[in-house]
């Protein structure tokens, strides 16, 4: 790696650690229920929408309740965008006269916008009209970024309340993590993002002059290009806020109208870590113990570090069967060097190599170069970090309530080599909170392997997969990991837009996300009833180095026994083939 | 009849996940 390339990877660390503090303090003032800067501006508008929708602010819910509240929402949201693209034909905003999206896509952007994942089997500039893609999708990447994070919040109001009934209200978390947070991020982004170029419009495709005329394929003259438009960029800026990541157009943040400059792409990158890394101190402040907050935060930032360093080291080291040919892939002041097949000349090796590593640590899946076109052991990293169940760093508060439960597991295996009940925060880890964390750790693994086996067995499955041997089972594995960890995005390659993949991957998007969630909901509620224990002599302290490397080790140890058998027929051997 | 297909699927696995919560809910007071 180039010193440059070091010193950009350094410099974006450093501002997401910086930022960690400030934006995790105001979130958990914002989630305390305490007065913020945005209060005098928002304060009547959250008001009027309690007043509006009948929600009484003061009334607290069970897990039960909330549980429920939260699938009610989540269903309704759905069944609108479902409707939405079977209509789009007739509806407004509709420049290029759209059609009807088939039912099988329908369903499965539904189900993937729904659960935060953005999955994406159809091309955006030519499939979805601007009102679907603004009233649809665009709000659905605010509002199921909003349900994880009050996800997030009712778990650790279980972790810090003692003796209680209830974890808070849905509705008052839904509202609040919206208007006071996403709006406004979102909001100086997507002005940010304009003056970079991201386009933001009503108005239909242009048809353009080409600067140098070409022929198509039956030898005519092509000397006009039509440039799809739309209204990009307020959907781009929350499609990383909210680690949504569906693209406006087909090839996501790669298109120059995503993402056009150097400063827009750091900012993306950023926009997709921020509220995350911004989390884990949020917790730490609501514990009242923000050592426990650095604490996750850095196990994360360990484990992310590290996988970071191989995709950068294989994708910059590039082909070995090249370099024995005598084609140099050397780093230099004339070329980029390494593997540049499937990436923008504008970001080069090391930012789309950290623009996988961060998409795939979150589970944004936006992307800005083609994942598919990765060296093999480039690949295995994005593959990896999804498949480690998206807690490292992980969706806005679905990345951070993944995380609490492996350390709610690391503390149930420390306590297993003592001889003590387990206890995290101060509330003993007894056989339900057990359970339910299994249920949790155990569900994505389970879609993303029997997907993947259904998928290369059924003629169905098989009848799509491009690329034959290891990449084309690499190419599925990634779409079941992608989809049963609610990252959303692809390695491609895999014709995934037919009635099979839209099915299947849509369940499995389903049990990713809501089958998490409730015994996630059900593991708050019980924490919530338990009386604070005072930590003793032989209590686990959880902010310590040595808590640090257990969670991490439970993280890959899990990670690790689950999915190598499955990696080593996929980028594995792959990677021994390119080396014979 | 596509439409009743697919709506229907989503419904049917709302009410599976409301059968999630009460297994939940039931483990819980056991």
């Amino acid at each position: 790696m180039t010193s440059n390339g070091f010193l950009q990877l350094a410099f974006y660390l450093v501002v997401l650690i910086g930022l960690a503090k400030p934006l995790g303090s105001y979130m958990a003032r914002v989630y305390e229920g305490q007065s913020t800067m945005l209060d005098r501006v928002l304060g009547p508008l959250e008001r009027l929408i309690y007043r509006l929708s009948g929600v009484q602010p003061a009334e607290e819910m069970n897990w039960k309740i909330y549980a429920v509240a939260m699938l009610l929402f989540n269903l309704v949201g759905l069944l609108v965008v479902y409707l939405l693209q079977r209509l789009q034909g007739g509806l407004p905003l509709n420049p290029q006269s759209l059609p009807n999206v088939s039912a099988d896509s329908a369903f499965n952007t539904a189900v993937s916008f729904a659960t935060n994942t953005n999955w994406q089997g159809y091309g955006g500039e030519t499939t979805m009209s601007y009102l679907t893609q603004m009233v649809g999708l665009s709000v659905q990447n605010f509002v199921s970024a909003a349900a994880g994070m009050a996800t997030l919040i009712a778990l650790i109001r279980g972790l810090s309340r003692r003796s209680a009934q209830t974890i808070g209200n849905f509705w008052v978390d839904m509202v609040r993590s919206t208007l006071y947070i996403l709006l406004p991020l979102a909001l100086i982004l997507a002005i940010v993002l304009v003056s970079q170029g991201v386009v933001q419009t009503f108005s239909p495709y242009q048809e353009v002059p080409l600067l140098t005329a070409t022929q198509d394929a039956n030898g005519q003259a092509v000397t006009t290009q039509v440039l799809a438009l739309g209204p990009a960029a307020s959907q781009v800026a929350i499609k990383q806020l909210g680690t949504n990541g569906g693209g406006f157009f087909n090839v996501n943040s790669a298109h120059p109208f995503e993402n056009p400059t150097p400063l827009s792409n750091f900012l993306e990158l950023l926009a997709i870590l921020l509220i995350p890394a911004a989390l884990c101190y949020t917790f730490g402040k609501m514990v009242k113990d923000t050592r426990q907050g650095w604490a996750v935060l850095t196990a994360m930032t360990l484990i992310f570090v590290v996988l970071l360093g191989m995709v950068v080291w294989a994708e910059q080291n590039g082909n070995p069967a090249l370099t024995k040919l005598g084609i140099d892939q050397t780093a230099s002041a004339m070329q980029a060097g390494g593997n540049m097949e499937g990436k923008e000349t504008r970001f080069g090796v090391v930012n789309s190599a950290l623009w996988a590593a961060v998409t795939t640590a979150a589970s944004n899946g936006s992307v800005n170069a083609m994942h598919d076109s990765f060296t093999p052991l480039g690949g295995f990293v994005p593959l990896w970090l999804m498949q480690l169940g998206e807690v490292v760093y992980g969706g806005v508060g679905s990345g951070l309530y993944g995380m609490l439960i492996f350390a709610i597991i690391a503390v149930f295996v420390a306590g297993l080599m003592v001889g003590r009940t387990p206890e995290y925060l101060g509330k003993k880890i007894e056989a339900y909170e057990m359970k339910m964390a299994s249920l949790v750790i155990l569900v994505p693994p389970a879609i993303v392997l029997l997907g993947t086996a259904l998928a290369v067995v059924l003629p169905a499955g098989k009848a799509t997969i491009y690329n034959p041997g290891a990449h084309g089972f690499s190419e599925v594995l990634y779409a079941f990991s992608s989809a049963g960890n609610n990252n959303g995005s692809a390695f491609a390659g895999l014709g995934a837009n037919n009635p099979f993949y839209n099915l299947s991957l849509g369940f499995a998007m389903l049990f990713a996300r809501y089958w998490l969630a409730i015994p996630t909901l059900a593991l708050a509620g019980s924490l919530a009833r338990k009386k604070l224990v005072p930590a003793g002599p032989g209590t686990l302290p959880t902010h310590t180095p040595l808590f640090v490397a257990l969670l991490i080790g439970v993280v890959i140890l899990v990670g690790a026994l689950t999915f190598i058998p499955a990696l080593a027929l996929g980028p594995i051997v792959e990677h021994l083939q390119m080396m014979q | 009849m596509q439409d009743l297909l697919y709506v229907g699927l989503v419904l049917l696995f709302f009410i599976g996940s409301w059968g999630l919560i009460v297994l939940c809910q039931k483990l819980m007071e056991v």
